[in-house]
């Protein structure tokens, strides 16, 4: 393996400050920039003199090669545009924004529209209106524990009354006793006696 | 080079507030260097300057979005890139062969993207076109990202620094990349580079 034997201050101009040891034979620098065609002739020549100079090996053949690589791509045509391809392009950008035009009038046309436009616009109201559900959200439930509270209580309200009342034994004759009862309100003579009879039968 | 981004970031400020004439002259510089690009990853002209087409109207939509931090062409041919990247993804999904591309296997395709050679006799121009297929069939053989990188690098003059925000690699891969792949050229096109077939059209 050789190594290029650049001095800093022969090649200062390149940037070149110290030799190269990764096994190739050009200086990274060198490299990168004839890679771009950056080399100018002068500097080209330079380097070339100082490394003959140093009695260097092929440095020269391998800046044709990649000089002759540079030609390669750069004259190895690429494919022509047509002539209308700019008009095609501004005419497709005009179709985008009338497009763009059409949505937006979409979007601002009714009260939704408006909100839509609103809530796309801006993040102060994008954040209001996921706090609007949240608070919707949690309000609900809240409610709805509340609502299942009272029907458990009106529920068990319910039981204990039942739970109150006297055995269902006493509760067979409670029309009979009724009808005592209106019987005894109503009247003392004869006709209650037969209503009093009557009830009793 | 920085004269040229600042000319550049200038006409995408007027874009960005409207100003059609400013993308119109965006695009006429720089459509070449998207097709270009585009080309060499989808060999297909027709489909290359649809996609063109795409990447500026693009462009134009993402307009309100561009900062002057970031320098245009790395803009532009990120979004090139991106939009050939969805392509072969999409084709790879869904395969299909194009008439053009069924034509070019007859015989004549790409015939149209040949310069003009009538000044040159035939022998030359056989020649000629022999190492233009050559060179694109070495090019288009490299993978996805070395090409891009190359492409970027040798035809689109990009900064190394520029080149690795489109590929979106740290620097040292990027110039890893080129010089990977400028070695996979040299060896497949190796004697062509000596045969100085290319000095003839210089003169």
């Amino acid at each position: 393996m050789r190594k290029a034997r650049f001095v800093a201050n022969d090649l200062g101009t390149l940037g070149m400050k110290q030799q190269n040891d990764t096994g190739g034979a050009m200086n990274q620098e060198l490299l990168e920039r004839l890679w771009r065609g950056d080399l100018t002739g002068s500097e080209r020549a330079r380097v070339l003199s100082e490394e003959s100079v140093r009695g260097g090996g092929d440095l020269q053949g391998q800046i044709e090669e990649e000089e002759a690589l540079n030609r390669l791509i750069s004259q190895n045509p690429g494919c022509p545009v047509s002539t209308n391809f700019t008009s095609r392009v501004m005419e497709a950008v005009r179709l985008e924004q009338a497009r763009a035009r059409r949505e937006a009038r979409r979007g601002e046309k009714g009260l939704w529209g408006g909100i839509g436009a609103w809530l796309r616009g801006s993040w102060v109201a994008q954040v209001l209106a996921t706090g609007l559900v949240v608070v919707f959200g949690v309000g609900s439930m809240v409610g709805l524990r509340t609502y299942e509270r009272r029907q458990l209580a009106r529920s068990l309200e319910v039981v204990r009354d039942v739970a109150a009342l006297s055995e269902l034994e006493l509760l067979r004759d409670f029309e009979t006793i009724q009808q005592l009862g209106r019987v005894v309100e109503s009247s003392s003579s004869m006709e209650s006696d037969a209503a009093l009879l009557a009830a009793l039968q | 080079m920085s004269e040229r981004s600042d000319e550049d970031a200038e006409l995408m400020l007027r874009v960005k507030r409207g100003d059609l004439e400013a993308f119109e002259a965006l695009v006429a510089k720089y459509q070449q260097a998207v097709m270009n690009l585009i080309y060499r990853t989808l060999p297909d002209a027709t489909e290359a300057e649809d996609l063109a087409q795409a990447v500026f109207v693009q462009v134009y939509k993402s307009a309100h979005r561009y900062e002057v931090s970031a320098k245009f062409t790395t803009w532009l041919f990120t979004i090139a890139r991106n939009l050939c990247l969805n392509e072969i993804r999409r084709r790879s999904r869904h395969p299909a062969e194009s008439l053009e591309a069924s034509v070019g296997i007859e015989g004549d395709e790409g015939v149209r993207q040949y310069r003009d050679v009538k000044t040159y006799g035939p022998e030359e121009v056989a020649l000629q076109t022999e190492l233009e297929e050559k060179v694109r069939e070495a090019i288009g053989g490299l993978p996805e990202t070395q090409r891009t990188a190359l492409l970027l690098c040798c035809e689109n003059e990009l900064s190394y620094e520029d080149i690795s925000g489109v590929i979106g690699c740290s620097l040292s891969a990027t110039k890893s990349l080129i010089h990977r792949a400028r070695e996979a050229l040299k060896l497949r096109l190796k004697p062509y580079l000596k045969s100085g077939v290319w000095a003839g059209r210089e003169a």
